[in-house]
């Protein structure tokens, strides 16, 4: 894992200046978010709709409950953007800002 | 200016005149809308767009809607 | 009033929104890169063509420039603990910052990045909950319950009590 340091030597090979104290408070927060969003999407979704859909729409689902990520789970499904929106809510799967 | 205006309305006019409705309400989303938004406009290329087609392939439609392109 | 260039992952849920066009009261004009529209479906384009048709929106074309500062932004954040920018955003970003447009996006990643990189702190980051604050001030709650209702988001109890919502 990279720390602080090595971000900002990074950042600095492509070019940019980091700021390390909003990195290190955004790490943080991400997790945070992250942990009570993926709590969320497990627990309301509906998991008997989920496992009813074809492969890979299935799958996209899955992957979507876990990470919530609607742009990828729609490149896994194969399907435009709204139209796996449009599967998410009937999966009753939050997307949690 | 002013005469800018009174071409883009005839020209709309004459669209909405020309235009076969009955073909354009059987049309599948989204290539029913962009035909209605060529009518009101007259933009081919975004209409082309909000269909998602190549703009000769929506051309094609267009003719087949009879909407004319006002130049 | 200003301009915000949109990632398809804000319009498709903010065009479910039943007030969707109170947006207008925050923004003159929606940037769409064409890209952003290359992601959406039947449904989001019949949204989106009256706003397109009204010149309220309008499509900004792929501009090799952008592209190549999108690229830059990907590979930087694919290289981090932070969530990955998806290209459309990456796009989004380098758009607005040369620009000087807001962006909007309901994801977390340009949001974070705009926030660690100093280049892109003066780029203002937008998501859902961001515009519902700007536009309805008082009546918050009620367009959040709303909000929620049409689209199946939910937002965060630490960011509601931010906006003195309890959930």
């Amino acid at each position: 894992m990279e720390s602080t340091a090595e971000t900002a030597e990074l950042a600095k090979q492509f070019g940019f200046t980091i700021n390390k104290r909003a990195l290190a408070k955004a790490l943080k927060e991400l997790e945070e978010l992250e942990h009570e969003a993926r709590e969320i999407r497990a627990k309301s979704a509906d998991w008997e709709y989920i496992e009813k859909q074809p492969d890979p729409l299935k799958a996209a689902l899955r992957l979507l409950v876990e990470t919530g990520d609607l742009r990828l789970a729609a490149h896994i499904a194969g399907i435009p953007l709204d139209e796996l929106d449009e599967h998410r809510i009937k999966a009753k799967i939050p997307l949690v800002l | 200016m002013e005469k800018f205006r009174e071409f883009e309305r005839e020209a709309r006019e004459l669209r909405e005149k020309s235009a076969d409705w009955e073909f354009i309400e059987k049309q599948p989303e989204p290539i029913k809308t962009a035909l209605k938004v060529l009518v009101e406009n007259g933009d081919l290329w975004l209409a082309a767009k909000i269909s998602g087609l190549p703009v000769d392939e929506f051309d094609e439609i267009r003719i087949k809607a009879k909407i004319p392109v006002v130049v | 009033m200003s301009t915000a260039v949109a990632d398809t992952c804000f319009l498709v849920h903010w065009l479910r929104f039943r007030d969707r066009e109170r947006i207008f009261e925050v923004f003159e004009s929606i940037a769409v890169p064409v890209m952003v529209l290359d992601e959406m479906g039947a449904r989001g384009r019949v949204m989106l063509a009256p706003w397109l048709a009204s010149r309220r929106a309008f499509l900004i074309p792929r501009i090799n420039d952008y592209e190549v500062e999108a690229l830059r932004l990907v590979e930087f954040s694919r290289s981090q603990r932070l969530p990955t920018l998806d290209p459309p955003e990456a796009y989004c970003l380098a758009v607005a910052k040369r620009r000087g447009y807001a962006v909007l996006t309901d994801n977390k990643a340009p949001k974070y990045l705009a926030q660690i990189l100093k280049d892109y702190s003066g780029v203002k980051i937008l998501d859902s909950l961001d515009i519902l604050a700007l536009i309805y001030c008082d009546d918050l709650a009620e367009a959040v319950k709303a909000y929620k209702e049409d689209t199946g988001l939910v937002f965060s109890k630490t960011r509601l009590k931010t906006y003195g919502i309890d959930s």
